[in-house]
C-alpha cells in the first residue's frame, strides 16, 4: 500500500493541480499576504521620486511570460501614475511595445497627455550592445516613437540625452536583454538608479547584483506583483493568483512528502527480505 | 565606449595572453591533461543506447540566437552537435534536431550534414534531421516535447542557453524514458536541468565540451589557460576579502580603477 | 580553402567587435555597429530559410496523408494568414492585433502555464532523499517553496526567513562562483574560435 505512493498516476496528480489552481480564483481563501524587503525597497525608490522625474520604463517581457511580467508593470505603473512623474516606454524585445501600450491602457496613462507626459519608443534590435547605445544616447538609439515619429518632436524628451539624465530605470524583464544588461551598460557608467522586476525562477541570478548594491531592487514572480498591489492599495490579478499559488505549492510539498514515504516503505521492506530474521548478516 | 571595459579589461586580456601563451606550448607537444567530465562521456553511451533500442536521438543547442550575448553557449551546443551527428552517422542512428532560431537551423544543418559526410554516410542525411520548430519560446518547448514522444527517442542531449521552458522540454523528455543529457551557463535555468537529467554540464564545463571530445592539443591548453585565470581570480579574491576584513581596500580600489 | 574563409571572417569580425568594446575610436565603433546590423539582415534571412524548411516539412507530411497531417495543415494555413495579414494591412492593423491578441498571447500563455504540471510532475520524480545530496536538495526544495508562497509564512515564520537566507547566502555564493567561471569559459572559447582551433560551428570539429 504504501509503496503504490511511489507510482501515483501522473494524470491524478494533474486534476488535484488544475482544481487546486482554479478552486481558489473562483473562491478566494484570502491567505495573508507578508510584504518583503525586496519587494518595499522598490516600492520605496518609486516613493521616493520628486513629481516631474522621468522614468525609463523597459517593457522587456512577450505573450508567453505575460502571465508573470505583466501584474509587475501594472503594478509599477499605477504607482508611477500617481507619483505624477514622466515615463518614457521602450524596448529591447519585439512583442514589447505592443505590450506597452497594453499596459499603458490599463493603468490609466492614455488619459494623460502622450508625448508629454509619457511616450512609447518601440522596441530596438540588438540586445546588449543597443542597450549600451542607449546609455549613450537616448534619442539616437531610439529616433522615432512607436508611430514612426521623431522622438526629438516630443516635449517629454527635451533635455534627454543620456541615462545619467534619467531619474530612475525600471525594467520588467524574464530574460535578456533584461536586468544585467542595463547594470553592465548603464549602472555601470551613469550610475542611473534601477528596479527591475524578473519572474520568480530569475531571482536567484539577480540577487548578487542587488547585494553589490548595482540594482535598488528587485520584484520576484507573482509573488512581489501582488505584495506591490497591496503596498499601493490597488489589488489586482496577482493579488487574486497568490491563494492559488500558495495551494500549488502545498500540493508540490505533498507530493514530495507521500513519494518519499512510499521509498522508505520499499527500502524497508526490500531490507527486510534480504535479511528476512532479523539479524545482522555478519553474525 | 563601452563601461565594463572600465572594469575588467586587464583580466580578460591578460587571460587571453595566457591561453595564447599555452596555445604555443601545446603545438609543441605540451599538452595538458583534463579532468573527466561524466556527462560528455555518458554522450556514446547514450547514443550506443539509442542504437540498440533502434530508436533516435533528440538533440538541442538552446534558444538564443548567434547575435546573441549568450551566444558562446549555442556555440559550444553546436560543437557537442558535431560529435553526436558523427557518433550517430558512424552507428547508423537516426538524429533529430530542434532548433527554435533561423541562423542557428542554417548552421546545425550544415554542421549534421558535414559530420555524416566526413564518416562516409551522406547518403543517410535527411533534410528532417535538423528541423526549424518556429522562434516563439514555449511553442518550441510544446513542439521539442511532442517530437519526443511521437518518435520515441531513446536519448535527450540539450546544451546550451535555455530560459523557462528548460523545465517542460526536459521533464517531457524524462517522461519518454530516454537518458538525459544537459549542459547550460545560464545559471537560473540550472536547477531545473539538474533535477530533470541524468547527466547536466554547469557552466564552463558546456565550454570544454569542444577540447574534451576533440582531444586536441592545441584547445586542451585553452582549458588550462582558463583554469589558471580562474584561480588568478580566485585568489584575488582570498586576499581582497582577507585585507578587507583587516580594513585595506585596496584590491577592491585597485580593480574599480579605470 | 573552404574553412580558411569562414576562419578569416570570423576572426577579423571578432577581433573589430572586441576591439569597439575596448576603444573609443569612432572609425571602429561605425565599423561594428555596420557589422551588428549586417547581423540582424543575415537573421532575417535566416528567418526565410526556417521558413522554407517548415513548409517543406509540413507540406510533406500533408502529401503523404500521414497521421499528423492535421497539425501540419493547422501550422501552414496560420502561416499563411499571418503573413498575408502582416504583408497587406500591416503590422500595426486592429486585424493583426486582434490574431497577436486573441491567438498568439492566448496560446503562449497557456503554453507558459503547463509549465506548472511539469513542475509537480519533476518534483515528484527527482525528489527522493536516497542520499545525503537527495536530502539537502529536498529539505531545500521544500523550504523554498513553502518561503515563497505566502502560506509559508501562514504556517511559520521560520519558512520566509529560511528561504531568504538559502537564497542570500549559499544560493548567491554558488551562482557568482557558476558565473565567473562561465565568464572565464566564454573568453577562452572566444579566443580558440577567433584563431581557428574551434572550426565545429563549421561542422568540421571533431
Amino acid at each position: 500500500m504504501m509503496r503504490s505512493l511511489q507510482s501515483i498516476p501522473r494524470s491524478w496528480l494533474y486534476v488535484i493541480l488544475i482544481v487546486l489552481l482554479a478552486w481558489p480564483l473562483i473562491k478566494p481563501i484570502g491567505i495573508k499576504l507578508d510584504i518583503s524587503d525586496e519587494t518595499r525597497r522598490c516600492y520605496e525608490a518609486i516613493e521616493s521620486l520628486e513629481p516631474g522625474s522621468v522614468v525609463v520604463f523597459g517593457f522587456d517581457y512577450s505573450a508567453g511570460n505575460k502571465a508573470e511580467m505583466e501584474p509587475q508593470a501594472l503594478a509599477v505603473l499605477r504607482h508611477l501614475l500617481r507619483r505624477n512623474v514622466k515615463v518614457i516606454g521602450l524596448a529591447f524585445v519585439e512583442q514589447g511595445p505592443i505590450l506597452g501600450e497594453q499596459a499603458f491602457q490599463k493603468t490609466g496613462w492614455t488619459e494623460k497627455q502622450y508625448g508629454v507626459d509619457y511616450i512609447n519608443l518601440g522596441y530596438r534590435a540588438g540586445g546588449q550592445g543597443t542597450v549600451a547605445a542607449f546609455a549613450n544616447d537616448i534619442p539616437g538609439t531610439f529616433n522615432t516613437d512607436i508611430s514612426g515619429k521623431p522622438s526629438t518632436s516630443f516635449p517629454i524628451m527635451e533635455g534627454i540625452k543620456t541615462a545619467a539624465d534619467i531619474d530612475l530605470i525600471v525594467t520588467i524583464a524574464p530574460g535578456t536583454p533584461g536586468p544585467e544588461d542595463y547594470v553592465r551598460q548603464v549602472f555601470s557608467s551613469y550610475q542611473t538608479p534601477l528596479v527591475c522586476g524578473v519572474p520568480a525562477v530569475a531571482i536567484t541570478q539577480v540577487a548578487p547584483y542587488v547585494q553589490a548594491k548595482q540594482i535598488k531592487g528587485i520584484l520576484g514572480g507573482s509573488p512581489a506583483a501582488a505584495q506591490y498591489e497591496l503596498l499601493i492599495e490597488q489589488p489586482g490579478d496577482a493579488v487574486a493568483a497568490m491563494d492559488a499559488q500558495s495551494l500549488a505549492h502545498l500540493l508540490i510539498v505533498a507530493v514530495i512528502i507521500l513519494r518519499n514515504i512510499g521509498y522508505l516503505a520499499e527500502k524497508k521492506a526490500s531490507n527486510n527480505t534480504a535479511n528476512p530474521s532479523g539479524r545482522g548478516t555478519h553474525s | 565606449m563601452n563601461p565594463i571595459g572600465k572594469e575588467i579589461p586587464n583580466v580578460s586580456s591578460s587571460d587571453n595572453r595566457l591561453i595564447i601563451y599555452l596555445i604555443i606550448r601545446a603545438r609543441q607537444g605540451k599538452a595538458p591533461s583534463i579532468r573527466r567530465l561524466p556527462g560528455l562521456d555518458a554522450i556514446e553511451e547514450a547514443v550506443g543506447r539509442a542504437t540498440e533500442m533502434g530508436r533516435p536521438v533528440h538533440f538541442s543547442p538552446g534558444i538564443v540566437e548567434l547575435t546573441h550575448e549568450r551566444a558562446p553557449q549555442t556555440l559550444a551546443g553546436l560543437s557537442v552537435l558535431s560529435y553526436v551527428a558523427s557518433l550517430c552517422a558512424k552507428y547508423d542512428t537516426g538524429l533529430v534536431t530542434t532548433i527554435m532560431k533561423p541562423d542557428v537551423y542554417v548552421v546545425a544543418e550544415d554542421i549534421v550534414k558535414n559530420a555524416f559526410l566526413v564518416e562516409g554516410k551522406g547518403e543517410r542525411y535527411r533534410p528532417d534531421m535538423v528541423r526549424f520548430i518556429g522562434a516563439e519560446q514555449f511553442a518550441y518547448g510544446a513542439a521539442a516535447v511532442g517530437i519526443m514522444h511521437r518518435e520515441k527517442v531513446a536519448a535527450n542531449i540539450m546544451i546550451g542557453a535555455w530560459y523557462a521552458e528548460s523545465l517542460m522540454v526536459t521533464e517531457g523528455g524524462a517522461q519518454t524514458g530516454g537518458i538525459q543529457i544537459t549542459g547550460s551557463a545560464t545559471v537560473a535555468q540550472l536547477p531545473f536541468l539538474v533535477i530533470a537529467s541524468d547527466y547536466c554540464l554547469m557552466g564552463e564545463e558546456i565550454y570544454a565540451a569542444s577540447a574534451y571530445l576533440s582531444k586536441d592539443p592545441t584547445q586542451l591548453a585553452v582549458i588550462l589557460g582558463q583554469d589558471l585565470a580562474k584561480a588568478a581570480t580566485i585568489a584575488i579574491m582570498v586576499v581582497g576579502a582577507v585585507l578587507l576584513a583587516f580594513g585595506s581596500d585596496v584590491v577592491v580600489r585597485l580593480i574599480n580603477s579605470q | 580553402m573552404k574553412s580558411t574563409v569562414p576562419v578569416v571572417i570570423t576572426a577579423v569580425i571578432g577581433i573589430v567587435m572586441i576591439l569597439d568594446f575596448f576603444l573609443p575610436v569612432q572609425s571602429v565603433n561605425n565599423m561594428a555597429s555596420l557589422l551588428q546590423s549586417w547581423g540582424i539582415v543575415i537573421s532575417a534571412f535566416a528567418m526565410g530559410l526556417g521558413a522554407v524548411n517548415l513548409l517543406r516539412r509540413h507540406t510533406g507530411i500533408i502529401a503523404k496523408g500521414e497521421k499528423s497531417m492535421l497539425y501540419s495543415l493547422l501550422l501552414v494555413g496560420s502561416m499563411i494568414l499571418t503573413i498575408i495579414v502582416g504583408l497587406f494591412f500591416g503590422t500595426g492593423s486592429k486585424l493583426y492585433d486582434f490574431l497577436f491578441t486573441n491567438i498568439l498571447s492566448a496560446a503562449s500563455r497557456t503554453l507558459y502555464a503547463s509549465i506548472a504540471f511539469y513542475i509537480l510532475s519533476a518534483a515528484y520524480r527527482a525528489f527522493v532523499a536516497k542520499n545525503l545530496d537527495g536530502w539537502i536538495l529536498l529539505l531545500t526544495g521544500v523550504v523554498i517553496m513553502l518561503g515563497t508562497a505566502p502560506i509559508g509564512a501562514v504556517i511559520s515564520k521560520f519558512f520566509p526567513a529560511a528561504s531568504q537566507w538559502i537564497q542570500d547566502i549559499p544560493n548567491t555564493a554558488g551562482m557568482r562562483a557558476i558565473m565567473m567561471g562561465a565568464a572565464l569559459g566564454v573568453v577562452s572559447s572566444a579566443v580558440k574560435t577567433f584563431l581557428g582551433y574551434d572550426k565545429s560551428y563549421l561542422g568540421q570539429g571533431e
